[in-house]
């Protein structure tokens, strides 16, 4: 049973946590460690870590990985033509690297979700991994 | 036939014309007062002042357009795009005046692409021609 008490610490980790989304989705494309978003959250790093894990449902960086590979996904829908270019924008030192996180998350390579058409990739963006 | 006019898909008049003037660089074309607060607001490119008009049209609350301008937003989808000559350029300046991408500058082959957030509920493009 909640107390009010405890619905005002859930809401204020709440705020804390969504504050630490907006900055994660504004700052993408640039390096973002632990201890940043920890820092933005107001907490220490595990505290951080639990609160996360508890309101998102993955860790943060799996959030940030996922978002990330997200982000590579619309490019490649919407025609990128170099996958390394890509892979590296999302964060991957190689191709091989980010086809296999790509492929872990999508159920497909990069390059075959290139060829899929735009309706078939966006459900495939939408639905995450295919089933 | 001729196209003179485009529109965005806008809330609020005065957020939008100063995004897309202060932060896109259009210039104000026509602010017509239409009654009970309605306006007729277009801008256009500097470049091309008597080229075609963007119409800000504070249609986003239209049940049917703000599901669609979700959809678009989930989906990452662009609402309209607009030509550039350097979008790494644009990119850098734009990023320098706090605007959000949801996609850098990225190389499509005959175009290079990023799309941004245009604080009014829409994700637009912006592309140039690449030399082939």
């Amino acid at each position: 049973m909640l107390h009010t008490g405890d619905t005002q610490v859930l809401e204020y980790h709440t705020d804390c946590i969504e504050d630490v989304m907006r900055y994660i989705r504004e700052h993408i494309a640039e390096p973002l460690d632990r201890e940043r978003l920890a820092d933005i959250a107001g907490f220490s790093v595990p505290h951080f870590h639990r609160i996360f894990t508890a309101h998102v449902g993955e860790s943060a960086i799996s959030y940030v990985r996922r978002l990330r590979l997200e982000r590579a996904g619309r490019k490649l829908r919407m025609g990128a033509v170099d996958i390394t270019e890509v892979a590296l924008a999302a964060g991957y030192d190689s191709h091989a690297a980010f086809s296999k996180a790509f492929k872990q998350l999508f159920g497909l390579s990069p390059s075959e979700f290139r060829q899929l058409g735009c309706w078939a990739a966006t459900e495939l963006l939408r639905k995450g991994k295919q089933s | 036939m001729k196209i003179k006019l485009t529109s965005v898909s806008i809330d609020d008049y005065d957020k939008a014309l100063k995004f897309y003037t202060e932060i896109l660089g259009f210039v104000k074309k026509h602010d017509i007062p239409l009654g009970e607060g309605a306006r007729w607001i277009t801008v256009v490119s500097p470049e091309e002042p008597n080229g075609t008009e963007l119409l800000l049209e504070p249609n986003a609350s239209y049940p049917a357009m703000k599901a669609l301008k979700e959809s678009l937003i989930k989906d990452g989808m662009p609402f309209t795009a607009f030509q550039v000559n350097d979008v790494q350029e644009e990119y850098e300046r734009m990023k320098e005046l706090g605007v959000e991408f949801t996609m850098e500058p990225t190389n499509m082959g005959t175009t290079s692409a990023a799309v941004f957030n245009d604080t009014c509920g829409n994700l637009i493009q912006i592309y140039q021609i690449n030399n082939v």
